[in-house]
């Protein structure tokens, strides 16, 4: 079993390690870049014998890279359901290619803060993490990953569009920033589709934790970078950095009114929640991703000294279901995950 | 920035829109504004109670993303095309199917996603406007691969002072701005000494 699915001790990949910028507030920042191979039909319009040859090509310059030495290699189709699906919960791979798997393979570096998905919706798919609020760090693990492979594989490029994509929205530098954010300040002070709204019109894209079309659970949103053309790498991320760090500032100061208001509901809140997870014999997704939500707004605002930012992260990532299910194999029923994620959420926060 | 809805004229109006607590924003020159007004009176939307959150259920949650080509009355979003961006009017003459891989532009409409590298030639006069309204510019000024780092990209590179001047102009540093404005001169192109330019891709 390869080590991205390991259970033993519940491992956190290394950009949930909150040791980067506002990981209180970020879960963490995600850079990805798209490429395509010069002279092959995109992945959505190629035929089976092509994708394979693609596949072939660029393991074989992965393989010649220094950088990806030692990096875990699955083809998606193989694995467990659970098993892809953690890799969806961990914001690894797209949904794309969780639902449509056949032609694609998974490599990535045993922390993950890179990695490579070879026919997505594009031939590569190059991802950079890092923890916390770091779009500068994500990015450069991306663009040297994508600077490792570029002299070795030829990429579908024009003078005046740049690099060419299957969608023409990602067209140009093909670099999208997400960020993973907690806001329960902003949306306790109802001033959450202010936020959504500004965003909207800078021309970035708001959504819950999974992306377009998921509910907002846990005051979680992704936020994520929509132009690729016409600005260069460092403009795209600095107008990233500027903007989402403009919503992480109204955060804290929502959360600092709010605390002033009223101290004792928040802390009644916060103390609440955490004996739910403590007691609770049967818990919903849904209902822990909100008594996570006040726990991780306690720890911000001092009042879990006992809690940490990487205990949170893992009790948020390991009470999901597929990652409940690689612990614990198939479930016959919805009641039994729930009863799984009870008993893991007491063992991890100490019962009552 | 252009108009986000013929992606030819300068946008000077601003709509915002909330529908099923869904924002939606958009920059119009004045006759498609006009032409939007015209169509919302038609279908007799409007007025206070237009737009506004769900009644029910979670405030925060957002809603899911709308289905292609259905669900409820959206007005911008039926103003643009059914899924909002892309810009469906096919020239009878022009080019149908892209001759390098076969896909046409019925799929690009139905997909958004395109066939092969060909099909950004083939099916230009659609694209182009759909990155003018999704991107705000239409030429690639970001890292080139390192095969044609040599060659020069006059292109990019006019384009690229031009942004920066009028970056240096809104924050009202003058010097930079006098500074970049000599340096676009002594480029070549149309505003200064040497070759044509290569025509520029402002939309």
């Amino acid at each position: 079993m390869s080590e991205l699915f390991a259970t033993g001790d519940f491992p956190l990949p290394g950009y949930l390690d909150g040791s980067g910028p506002a990981a209180d507030l970020v879960l963490g920042t995600r850079a990805v870049l798209v490429r395509n191979l010069a002279g092959v039909q995109f992945p959505g319009h190629a035929a089976a014998g092509e994708l394979e040859a693609v596949r072939q090509e660029v393991e074989g310059a992965i393989q010649a890279t220094d950088l990806c030495a030692g990096w875990s290699r699955h083809r998606l189709a193989e694995l467990a359901q659970d098993q892809r699906h953690s890799l969806l919960e961990k914001l690894i791979i797209s949904r794309q290619v969780a639902n449509d798997p056949e032609k694609s393979v998974l490599l990535g570096s045993s922390d993950l803060s890179r990695s490579l998905t070879i026919n997505d919706r594009d031939h590569l798919r190059l991802a950079g993490f890092a923890s916390g609020f770091d779009p500068a760090a994500a990015g450069a693990r991306v663009l040297e990953l994508e600077g490792a492979l570029e002299t070795r594989l030829g990429f579908a490029y024009q003078e005046a569009l740049g690099y060419l994509t299957s969608e023409p929205t990602r067209v140009g530098t093909g670099l999208v920033f997400t960020a993973f954010l907690h806001l329960p300040g902003l949306v306790m002070a109802d001033e959450v589709d202010k936020i959504v709204n500004a965003l909207h019109q800078l021309r970035f894209r708001v959504s819950g934790l999974r992306g377009a079309g998921t509910t907002v659970r846990g005051a979680l949103f992704r936020v994520t970078s929509q132009v690729t053309l016409g600005r260069d790498e460092s403009e795209i991320q600095e107008d990233f950095s500027f903007h989402v760090g403009k919503v992480l500032l109204h955060e804290k100061s929502a959360r600092q009114q709010l605390f002033e208001q009223d101290p004792l509901a928040m802390e009644d809140a916060v103390h609440r929640s955490l004996a739910t997870l403590q007691a609770a014999r049967l818990i919903t997704s849904q209902e822990c991703f909100d008594r996570l939500s006040h726990l991780r707004l306690g720890v911000g605002l001092e009042l879990l000294p006992h809690l940490t930012v990487p205990q949170l992260n893992r009790l948020l990532l390991w009470q999901q279901s597929a990652h409940l299910g690689l612990v614990h194999g198939n479930f016959p029923s919805p009641t039994q995950i729930q009863a799984l994620r009870a008993s893991f959420l007491r063992e991890l926060l100490g019962s009552r | 920035m252009m108009c986000q809805h013929c992606g030819r004229n300068d946008a000077l109006i601003h709509l915002t829109e909330i529908n099923d607590g869904q924002v939606q924003s958009l920059w119009l020159c004045p006759a498609c504004a006009r032409e939007h007004k015209n169509q919302r009176a038609a279908r007799g939307v409007g007025g206070p109670s237009d737009g506004g959150l769900p009644e029910n259920g979670d405030p925060f949650a957002l809603p899911p993303r709308r289905e292609r080509g259905r669900g409820p009355d959206q007005s911008l979003a039926d103003f643009l095309g059914e899924d909002g961006l892309l810009h469906r009017n096919v020239d009878p003459d022009g080019v149908h199917t892209c001759p390098v891989c076969g896909y046409t532009i019925e799929s690009f409409f139905r997909t958004e996603r395109l066939g092969c590298a060909g099909c950004y030639r083939a099916f230009e006069p659609n694209i182009r406007p759909l990155l003018a309204r999704h991107h705000g510019r239409t030429i690639h000024l970001g890292k080139v691969p390192r095969s044609d780092a040599s060659r020069p990209n006059l292109l990019a590179d006019r384009t690229r002072v031009r942004v920066a001047l009028e970056r240096a102009v809104a924050r009202e540093d003058f010097e930079e701005a006098a500074r970049l404005r000599d340096q676009l001169k002594a480029l070549p192109g149309p505003e200064g000494p040497g070759s044509p330019d290569g025509g520029e891709s402002h939309e």
